[in-house]
Order: structure tokens, then sequence, then C-alpha cells
């Protein structure tokens, strides 16, 4: 009975107690839709140079935005930073981002990674690319002819990963609904198998002879470079997979690439910080340490690409990757229509 | 002294204010959920519509749980079955291998799994059936079946002894005993602990997503998560509570008047039969299939991984995310306990439909889909702060106080867990019977001092084991934490998921191999306590 009591007891002083601890001070506090380790080593660096402690809670993109068009005029969070261009649109138009004016991410980051109206930077980018057999010859490769030189034998997972939806927006963007209708099933009619697993797993198809192509993101590749875990089913598979950037030819449109970029959060308590947190993202140490521990290409020009990254292109004979000529904003626009296409043509579920 | 203010207490207008509140604070985050159902539905709702993809989903999703049903309730109640009624080697150790598969988040089985097709490809024709529904099947039963057979194990420990010995004198062999006395008669428990193992099911996005199967809450994780849909997904969380009471709606009604009533008798002990040379193939082969499955494959993988990736342990700050775990599970089981065996107290008080309505309220909570609840509360409690502040700015309080604290996320898991508690109290109260309550009242006692008196001293192995099964249902809960998280709030839940999501399952081995060694310490606690 006693020990009941003081149980509860127990419980609410505690309960008090962490209740009572709090954020405030000299502080920015981020939502991020980011999940890397390498980000985290970054938060700790800036806090070293600049005082200001980084609060981090990371969740899906829609949850955060949701949170944060609830808490409206008090928000909790100063920085809202997303690993797909889309999610940075959808937050814009949302009305929960305000403008920056920065001389500083003017400087580091190209016109094209950022916002027209400077409500968000790109930060870092990852090109969606193809996986292919090594025993393959991928040249002249393109997003539209694949389903022509590998008939049957491509892999690629669900319609729900948001680099699937973006690379469809984007497709709708550069050749209108219906011919990007005309290619999803086209796409869909030669997958290898129904859609599961996670990027890396694609190229684990491909290396069990599942299929010849996966599609999958350039930086999940540095990832099976790098996998020194032999009892993992990731381990050895680069030596039998490589790496392909599409759409490199003259008339091509160019490979997908998509940013991860950051936002200051309308009415955020921390504005400032946050800013500064961002151009210190951008410079360029931040972007070289993105590219090597994290495998995704700088969006700062002065900044190189990590030598692994550098090799795929050498690879390929490429000196500047082709990219798509778009605004990435026209991502988050087109979502909703390539989620569409996407269900209409039974992507994850194409036997039927 | 507290016993005396107690009894000073006015008893029934305290019970009334608390039977009204808790459901009424469970119910209230829902009524969000209820708004959000009934806004126009968006164009991809529409799509798949049109597309007869609901459809073919609420179909898939019936196969999945008929098939979870059978499968979990087949490998749970014949384990229990032989562990109960046999006389079987190194029973204790196996009895604890049976249950573990409950430490292992469902997540964790179907990404740990992948590794273990590629080293042994013979195993992939699990992931290739069809009956088997790409492997969802398979994960969903090997590791949910604990609920059924650690339900079914009590249940047969206690009640079984004289029906065995009945059917036995009237010539009876095993085998037809078995069919025609312990499966009939057990089939309340049966159905009540595959419940259980449904809700889980239905709350999981995570496996069949990895598998690529389409059922209803791969489509609230489709709308939410990936389309920023929530109204949706509240819709599609509709369709799945709907099929869920068709479910037990049919159940109930195929059960028809009958009833199963086990009367406080005094049961004799189980004599445990020696298995014959047959009996014992079929029996260890089982045992044997089910524990490797269950046990030794997954968890060894996870072991040769953490051993693998040591140098990434630093980075884990694994101390710090099991204090965390430890600290919201405690929390919220000391609060859940405390409101669970008031409510039930007044719950045994009541009768017909209050007592349904308080308790069907009270159990809701556990049917909702955790992704979908976790917004629901968050959008209501973030309303509820923002007045505070609003009231209460000028006087000091300088932030919000439910969101950005852990405020929220205990009020979610109070929400979500209650029902576990709640449920298994009130069962173990019924059992002590109204009669010796009635007794304390007569000498004196109100029904608050009673409580703490009589039914407490009374339940008190009842609340340590639901203690523990809620333990392990948090530890290893997800969805709620991640949602409703304050900043920088990271659990071995959260951990095991990032670096999972980030396609990194061999580095989350390790977190997740410390969930399982905590679940396993108190499944071995649970498990001799009962022995005494």
């Amino acid at each position: 009975m006693k020990k009941l009591l003081l149980m509860m007891l127990f419980a609410f002083g505690f309960f008090t107690m962490v209740a009572c601890n709090n954020n405030i001070g000299n502080v920015v506090n981020v939502y991020t839709t980011r999940h890397y380790d390498s980000d985290d080593a970054l938060f700790d660096d800036f806090t070293e140079e600049t005082g200001i402690t980084v609060n981090i809670v990371n969740d899906k993109a829609p949850v955060l935005i949701e949170k944060i068009k609830a808490e409206g005029e008090i928000p909790q969070a100063d920085l809202f930073f997303s690993a797909d261009a889309g999610y940075l649109a959808l937050a814009k138009e949302e009305g929960i981002l305000q403008a920056i004016t920065s001389t500083t991410l003017e400087e580091n980051i190209p016109a094209k990674y950022q916002d027209v109206d400077n409500m968000w930077f790109g930060l870092t980018k990852r090109a969606r690319v193809f996986l292919y057999d090594k025993s393959v010859d991928p040249s002249g490769l393109t997003y539209e002819n694949v389903t022509d030189m590998f008939p049957g034998e491509i892999v690629v997972r669900s319609s729900s990963n948001i680099y699937n939806q973006s690379l469809v927006a984007s497709f709708i963007e550069i050749k209108g609904v219906e011919e990007t209708t005309t290619w999803v099933n086209d796409l869909v009619a030669n997958m290898a198998r129904v859609p599961d697993g996670n990027d890396r797993g694609q190229a684990v198809a491909v290396a069990n002879g599942e299929a010849k192509i996966a599609i999958a993101n350039s930086y999940y590749y540095g990832k099976l470079v790098d996998e020194t875990d032999t009892s993992s089913q990731y381990y050895g598979v680069s030596e039998d997979v490589g790496i392909y950037f599409p759409n490199q030819g003259e008339s091509d449109s160019g490979v997908h690439v998509n940013v991860s970029g950051a936002g200051i959060i309308k009415n955020a308590t921390n504005a400032e910080n946050a800013q500064l947190l961002i151009e210190f993202l951008s410079d360029v140490d931040s972007q070289e340490a993105f590219s090597a521990g994290n495998y995704e290409f700088p969006v700062n020009e002065s900044a190189d690409p990590s030598p692994l990254l550098k090799s795929w292109l050498d690879d390929q004979n490429i000196t500047e990757l082709k990219e798509q000529n778009i605004n990435l904003s026209v991502l988050g626009t087109h979502n909703e229509q390539a989620v569409i296409i996407m269900t209409t043509s039974n992507w994850d579920d194409p036997e039927r | 002294m507290i016993l005396n203010f107690l009894r000073r207490v006015n008893v029934k207008i305290f019970f009334i204010m608390l039977g009204i509140f808790v459901p009424f604070f469970i119910l209230l985050p829902m009524t969000e959920l209820a708004v959000r159902f009934f806004e126009p539905a968006s164009i991809y709702y529409q799509t798949l519509i049109e597309n007869n993809a609901i459809w073919r989903s609420v179909l898939t999703t019936i196969e999945l749980i008929l098939k979870v049903s059978f499968i979990s309730a087949f490998i749970g109640f014949v384990s229990a079955y032989i562990m109960t009624f046999y006389d079987i080697k190194f029973s204790k150790v196996i009895n604890i291998l049976l249950i573990i598969p409950l430490g292992i988040p469902v997540y964790v089985a179907a990404y740990t799994y992948t590794n273990i097709f590629h080293f042994i490809p013979f195993l992939e024709i699990i992931l290739r059936s069809n009956f088997l529904m790409s492997g969802t099947v398979f994960i969903y039963s090997m590791f949910l079946y604990p609920y059924v057979y650690l339900a079914s194990k009590s249940y047969l420990n206690k009640n079984m002894t004289e029906f065995m010995n009945a059917s036995k004198t009237l010539g009876g062999h095993s085998l037809r005993t078995f069919f025609k006395v312990i499966l009939p008669i057990s089939r309340p428990v049966i159905i009540g602990s595959v419940a259980f193992v449904l809700f889980e099911t239905l709350s999981d996005f995570a496996v069949v997503e990895y598998y690529g199967v389409l059922t209803l809450s791969r489509y609230i994780n489709l709308a939410w998560f990936a389309n920023g849909d929530f109204v949706s997904a509240v819709k599609f969380s509709v369709y799945i509570l709907f099929i869920l009471f068709l479910l037990l709606f049919t159940e109930r009604m195929s059960r028809g008047r009958k009833r199963y009533s086990d009367a406080e008798v005094h049961h004799k002990p189980i004599i445990k039969k020696t298995p014959t040379l047959k009996e014992s193939i079929g029996i260890y082969s089982l045992l044997i299939f089910v524990i490797g499955l269950s046990n030794v494959l997954p968890i060894g993988q996870m072991i040769i991984s953490a051993f693998n990736n040591l140098d990434q342990v630093e980075n884990l700050g694994i101390l710090s995310i099991t204090f965390n775990s430890l600290k919201i599970t405690f929390i919220s089981i000391i609060i859940i306990v405390i409101f669970a065996l008031l409510l039930t107290t007044i719950t045994i008080y009541l009768k017909g439909f209050k007592k349904n309505l308080v308790s069907s309220v009270s159990t809701i909570g556990y049917m909702i889909p955790s992704m979908v609840l976790a917004l629901g509360l968050y959008m209501f409690y973030i309303r509820f702060d923002q007045w505070l502040y609003s009231v209460f700015h000028g006087i000091g309080l300088n932030r919000m106080l439910f969101t950005s604290t852990l405020a929220v996320l205990i009020i979610g898991f109070f929400i979500k867990f209650f029902a576990i508690a709640y449920t298994n109290l009130l069962s173990a109260y019924h059992k002590i019977g109204i009669n010796i309550l009635e007794a304390s009242e007569t000498l004196g006692e109100n029904k608050l001092t009673t409580m703490f008196r009589v039914s407490i001293p009374m339940l008190k192995k009842s609340i340590i084991a639901v203690s523990i099964i809620m333990f392990i249902d948090m530890i290893k809960e997800l969805t709620i934490v991640y949602s409703l998280r304050p900043f920088n709030f990271k659990t071995l839940s959260t951990e095991v998921y990032r670096y999972a999501g980030n396609e990194m399952i061999n580095i989350a081995a390790f977190p997740s191999l410390i969930i399982i060694v905590l679940c396993t310490i108190l499944i071995i606690y649970l498990e001799r306590g009962s022995k005494k």
C-alpha cells in the first residue's frame, strides 16, 4: 500500500521534472525528415562553432507539415529540413515558411536549387539512377528506352516512395500527363516483380539475377559500395551491380535530380539562428561533408563531390552531369497527379 | 492516515466523476478523427475507388487477418496444450523461448528476415508463397502467436483437469479429447487473444509495405505518410474498425448463447503425460520449427549483425536511449495501472448498457491504427496548448505544456494501451467475485478502501502480469513515440526505425537486441512468478 503511494509520488515528481526541462535559450529547433548520422555530426559542428544548440525531431514530411500548420502562430520549430523538393514546395504552398534574405545563401547556392521566392534553399542533390547488372551494357540507356532495352527486367520500389513520385512528377512537367501515363504503364508492364523492399533491396534483386535493371537513388549505391558488414545481404552487391546516370545524350532530357533543402518556419522564435544554420550547411566544408558522409552531390559549386561520387561520373565520361531542366518546385505541384497515374497503372500490383 | 482520508471521500461522486472522465478523456481526441472522417474525399481516394483498389484491399485485409488468426491460433494454442499436458524435456527453457518472439517487433522481424532469406535461400519459398501472402502472414503469425500462447496456457492450466478426466473416463483418447472438449471450451480465450494479434497486425504498416502487400493499413500509410492525405487515412482506419467489429460480431453470433463460465472450484493439479514416441516426434518437430523460425534465426542474425557493426555502437548512445525507453514505459504503466484499477472497480459495480459503454469506450484506443491516432492526438492537444498558452502566458507559461513535453506522448500511450490493463484486470476482478467485495463493505469499508485493502492485494499478480505485457508492447511501440515525442528524444524503437528506414538494418540490430533482452528478463520473471 505505502509502496504504491510512494510509486505514485515518484511518478508525478518525475513527470513534473521532465515537463520542466526546456529548450529555451540559444537554440535552433529543427523539424527534419532526414535521419542520418552525418547530419547529426554537422549539427554538432555547428554548435561547436556558434554555441547554438540544435534540437531535432525527425518524422515523415506530411506529419511535420501538419504539425507546423497546427502550431500556427506559435511554432515549436524554427527550421523545416526535408529530403525532397516536393515537400519543400508543399510547405511553401501551405504558407508555413518565410522568405530568407541572405547574400551568403545566394552566393553558395545556384538559383535553380532555390525557391523562386527564397522560401527554401536546396542543400544537397541526389540522382534517380539505374543500377545495372554488370554483365550487360547499359550504354545509351534512358528512362524512355529502358523498357525496350530490357523488357520485363526492371525492378523498382513501391509507389509510396517519394523519390519515385517525384520522378513521375518531373515527367509530367517535361512531357505532360498523357505521355507520362503511357511511360508509367509501359514501365509497370516491364517490371520483373511486384515492388517490394527498399532501394538497396532493388540492387540485391539485380545481383540475384531477378532483374537486369533497378531504379534507385544514387546515394544508396554509395552505401552499397561502402558496405563492410559481411553478414549483410548488401555486402558485395556492388561487385555485380553498377551505377548508370541515364539521359545524358545530347537530345536527352537529363537525369532526374532531387534536392534536400531547408526553409525557415513562419513566426519562428529563433529565425536568425535558423538562418545561420542553413548558411552553415551551405558552406564548402559542410557541402563536402554531405558528399563524403552521405554520398550526396553538393549544390555549392565550389565544393567538390567526394572521390567515390566523382569516380562514378568519370566511369561514364561525364564532365558535367546533365540534369533535368525543371524548376524543382513543380515536383510538389505535380505530386498528386503523379500518385494518381501510379495508382491507376497498378504500380504496386503489376501482375494485375 | 490515507485510508482514513479515503474513508471520508464521497465514493459515489468520485466514482461517477471518474467513470465519466476516463472514457471521455480517451474519446476526446477521437473527435478530431470523427471530424476528419466526414471531410470530402480527396482525388486520391476517388481514384482508388474508381480502380476498385479499395475493394480489393478490403478483401486482401480480410484474407490476411483470417490467415494470421488461424495460424497464430494454431501455433499458440497447440504449443500451450503441449506445454501444459505433456512432460517435455527442458520445458522451462522452451516455455520462455516460446514467449520471446513477443519481444521482437514485427517490422524488425521483417527486415531481419530479408537478410536471413539471403543467406538461407531455400527459405525464400516463404517470401514467394501465395498462401503466405509474400511472407506477411508468416511474419505476423510467427511473431504474434505468443499472445495466444500466453492466454491459452494460463487458461488450460487452471481449468482443464476435470474436463480431461471426465473425457478420459468416458473413453476419449487424447486427440479426441483435444478436438471435442478442450478446443471448444477454450474458444473464448483463443478468440480473445487472437483479437490482440489482429489489432497488432492491422496497426502495422511496415511489414506489408516492405513485402509489397496492399492491405488497408498499407493504404493508410500510402495516403498519409506518402501523400499527406490525412482525411483518406482516417477513412481507411474506419474501414479497418468496421472489419474488426464485423469479425468479432460474427464470432459472437456463432458462439450464440453459450456461456463458458469458470466456477471457482479448486482445480486439481495437472498430471503431465509422458509423450509416446510418435507424439514425441510430432511435438518436438513442431517446437523446433516454431522456436527455430521465431527465435534462433532472427536473434542469431541480429547477434551476428551487432557484432559486425560494433564500431557503430558509440553513435547510438545506447544508455541514454534505453533510459528514455524505460522512462516513458514506467511512467505510462504506473498511470495506466492506477486508472485501470479505479475504472475496473467502477465497472464491476455497473450493469447492462452502462457497463458495456464504459468497457467499449475504454478499449477503443487499441483498435485505432497508431499512425492515425497519433496525429489526431497531436491536433487536439496543440489546440488545447495554444489555449492554455494564451490564457497563462501572462503568468509565466512560456511553452506548449503538453505538445513540447513528454505529456502528449504519455497520453498517447495511455489511450493506446489502457485497453490491455483494463480488459485483463477486469477479467481478474470477475474471478475474485463481487461477494468478497460486498463482504468488505458490510464490514464498514467503502468501495474505495475496499479496492485498496481487498482488491489490490488479491489482484497483485494480475497487476504485475499486466504491467509486464504492457511493458513489452510499449517498448516495441514505434508510431506513437515517433510522432509525439519532444525534441531530441530518442528511444530504442525510434533508433531501430531510424536505421532500418535508412536501409541499415544491421546497425538497428543492436537496439533491437536490447529490446529483446529487456523483454526476455521480464518474461522470465513473469513465468517464474506464476509458478509460485
